[in-house]
């Protein structure tokens, strides 16, 4: 289903070209009614059927869903069945669609607990007209308020992956915005209230791919986002030094780099370039997030050596940010079987590939956090941002390396006490307990949560683990906050919906939204899940047919003038190939022709 | 007479977020200055049509929406009220007891044959104040409003 908006919700291309951000605003107001989603155009509402439950199910909850084929409005029942959590949704078109949510029932207990819900947006960008989730932009019914804004700063890319249907090639124009439409759409970011957007990612298509991108870093930090990063495969920053240490001093704070492997097998879109992209980054002393896509039966094997890689180069990688894949498009049952893995499944993965070194019970969801935010608040009475998206979109730990050991945060902190003790210690100061005696009573009970004897040496230190913690807590000292990071890995897991196993209480409390070019915030949920309302009807809009952008901008602009090509030979026999892969994969095991087939099969060509 | 509509609801839920909540609306217009309770002509079942109506009302002051709703156990009703012709303004106060305690004021205005939210916040002093600015009444007016 296409679900293209009409022709008159297009502008004309030439209108943006030299645009003002003013002009950007009258822009949108003309065009936003026109390309949100339409009743009975775009989807139905089919509310009156309760999925059924059935023998050896245990219902949880109901929530709302679309049907993956015509996106019709359902009520959706999550239930246990066989220890594990699913989601079924009856159209009454299309029939019963069944499947997995979540691979551990007991987990998802446990994660529940920590479900704390947000203040929302006071300034939302549109009216509140029809139901969740087929009114993002943010409406007045969102529960979170922005942790991380997307922006899309191009949908051409060097790569053609074989999956994607994003890149300007397939899509058939260019969507790539001026920086003075950029600057519209992050000024309407930071027009949120209550808390305006202050972490940015830049995205693509392949954003290092736009001659100006370290302007747009500097547009974002000139209109105060105090956290940019830049989301790429890393393969420019491979070749180009000085890009990195431009990115760097325009105030790029880290690298989001596309990591699914640490074999050409399972990471054939950049396996080759890495070692000298972490290289370049080292240099500039920008750090970079690892982020795998994890798919069943492709890359599961390798995420304890994923995390064993960004371990190993702890000096410029802050974290592994694994993405359980999210299936888009329509995809019969037995093949979604075949793909489909959940946050438990993975983190299950990672206890038996790391001989218990990280175990389950070492994770945390991420609203889980949110107590410290109350706690500050509370403290300072000052409004902190809240990390309240739902329980199930994600989980969290923190990796210490200490003696070739590797020591989980929850083996000498006692992360769920020291958090329910917070909480409770805000709700003291908002019922008007005297903040001194608070927060003497935080200091004495601060060392009954950490046990220094099984803490990294650095951090038994002098109690330095203690001094951190109250720096952070009681002295809002967030420098102490990077030095709590220093020789710590970030391990974290963000699982992004897709039509099967959506559900709108999940949207609802989504806190990584997308800015798009009509000054909306849609959810990443949203925006990428339901695309032919959304993604591809927005930016098709603001797009330029790609017969009109090389007329434009002239045959140096074509495709083939930007795809990649990799030579292999000369990444492989450099030092750094082998510098960061040693000691993670058998390097020479691995033949040349194997290295040619695995990146061809992915799409990209090889040269020598 | 312009129809009215408010919702009433009580609600038990375990997941996402353990929630039990009562919330009962109470529904005012101006007439002559004064201001005037107004009682439901009419009482029906929450139906699922009504959910961008519930979501109207509560997505944005108690933050409870209709996907809350449907996730638990819950009693909603959907409340007509009968609007004289001449009051051109109406409050709704929604008031919020067990794990979400609050209590908000709306006020709305007439436009061609329904209202029109136009203020939605905090029941205070000081948004009782601001309403009567708005709407052009005296405060002592409203005053009484604040022990609800």
């Amino acid at each position: 289903m296409e679900n293209l908006a009409p022709p008159s919700a297009k502008v004309d291309y030439t209108r943006l070209l030299d645009a003002k951000a003013e002009d950007f605003a009258k822009i949108a107001e003309e065009l936003r009614p026109k390309l949100m989603p339409k009743l009975g155009i775009d989807y139905t509402v089919e509310l009156d059927t309760k999925p059924p439950l059935k023998e050896g199910e245990t219902h949880i909850a109901y929530t709302l869903s679309v049907c993956p084929e015509c996106l019709a409005l359902l009520v959706a029942r999550i239930f246990e069945r066989d220890g594990k959590v699913w989601i079924r949704k009856v159209c009454p078109r299309h029939g019963e669609i069944e499947e997995i949510y979540w691979g551990s029932y007991e987990l998802y207990s446990k994660f529940r607990e920590w479900q704390y819900d947000g203040k929302g947006v006071t300034t939302p960008h549109v009216p509140l007209e029809a139901p969740c989730p087929l009114n993002c932009g943010l409406c007045p019914r969102h529960k979170s308020h922005p942790a991380l804004v997307n922006l899309v700063a191009t949908n051409r890319c060097d790569l053609s992956c074989w999956y994607c249907f994003f890149f300007a090639e397939r899509a058939g124009y260019v969507y790539e915005p001026t920086l003075e439409h950029i600057k519209y759409m992050l000024k309407r970011a930071r027009e949120l209230r209550p808390f305006p957007a202050i972490a940015l990612q830049i995205t693509g298509g392949e954003p290092t791919l736009r001659d100006d991108l370290v302007e747009i870093v500097k547009i974002a930090k000139d209109l105060g986002y105090t956290h940019v990063q830049v989301n790429t495969t890393g393969i420019k920053l491979a070749f180009d030094p000085d890009l990195a240490i431009r990115l760097r001093k325009a105030g790029t704070n880290v690298i989001y780099m596309s990591f699914d492997g640490v074999t050409p097998y399972t990471n054939a879109k950049n396996h080759w370039e890495v070692p000298y992209t972490l290289d370049n980054l080292r240099k500039a002393g920008l750090p970079v997030v690892l982020v795998p896509t994890v798919i069943k039966g492709y890359n599961v094997h390798e995420v304890w050596d994923m995390i064993r890689f960004g371990l190993k180069h702890m000096d410029v990688v802050r974290g592994v940010n694994f993405q359980p894949v999210s299936l888009t498009g329509r995809m019969p049952r037995k093949e979604r079987e075949k793909y489909r893995i959940t946050i438990p499944d993975v983190l299950k993965e990672i206890e038996k590939q790391s001989e218990g070194q990280v175990r389950v019970e070492d994770w945390y969801p991420v609203p889980s956090v949110v107590p410290i935010s109350l706690f500050v608040e509370a403290l300072t009475k000052q409004a902190k941002i809240e990390l309240t998206t739902h329980f199930a979109c994600g989980a969290a730990t923190y990796l210490f390396k200490d003696d070739g050991e590797v020591i989980p945060i929850t083996r000498f902190v006692d992360v769920k006490g020291f958090l329910k003790f917070l909480e409770r210690k805000a709700q003291d100061l908002a019922s008007g307990k005297n903040k001194y005696i608070v927060m003497l009573e935080t200091i004495l009970r601060l060392g009954k949560f950490v046990d220094l004897s099984k803490a990294p040496k650095r951090l038994r230190k002098s109690r330095k683990i203690l001094k951190l913690i109250y720096n952070i807590l009681v002295r809002h000292d967030y420098s102490s906050l990077g030095e709590f990071h220093y020789n710590a890995l970030f391990v974290g897991m963000m699982h992004f919906q897709d039509l099967y196993n959506h559900d709108a209480a999940r949207v609802q409390r989504c806190d990584i939204h997308y800015v798009t070019p009509d000054g909306r915030l849609i959810p990443f949920c949203s925006f990428n899940v339901i695309p032919q309302l959304y993604r591809d009807r927005i930016q098709r809009a603001y797009g330029i047919p790609l017969k009109k952008w090389l007329e434009l901008k002239g045959e140096g602009a074509s495709p083939a003038a930007y795809k990649y090509r990799r030579n292999i030979k000369k990444l492989i026999s450099g030092e750094p190939y082998r510098r960061h892969y040693e000691g993670i994969i058998d390097i020479d095991a691995i033949s040349y022709e194997d290295h040619v087939m695995a990146s061809k099969k992915f799409g990209v060509p090889v040269i020598e | 007479m312009t129809l009215f509509y408010s919702v009433k609801f009580s609600l038990k839920t375990t997941t996402p977020r353990a929630l039990d909540v009562k919330v009962s609306p109470l529904v005012f217009c101006f007439r002559e200055g004064a201001l005037e309770l107004l009682e439901p002509v009419d009482e029906r079942e929450l139906a699922a049509s009504d959910n961008v109506l519930f979501d109207k009302k509560f997505g944005d002051t108690i933050r409870v929406t209709y996907v809350d709703l449907v996730s638990g156990e819950y009693v909603a009703k959907v409340l007509t009220y009968s609007v004289p012709e001449e009051a051109k303004l109406v409050i709704e106060l929604i008031k919020s007891e067990g794990d979400i305690e609050r209590r908000y004021v709306l006020l709305y205005a007439k436009r061609d044959s329904s209202y029109e939210r136009v203020l939605s916040t905090p029941l205070s002093d000081l948004a009782l104040r601001e309403i009567a600015r708005v709407a052009s009444v005296c405060y002592e007016v409203l005053k009484p409003l604040t022990k609800y």
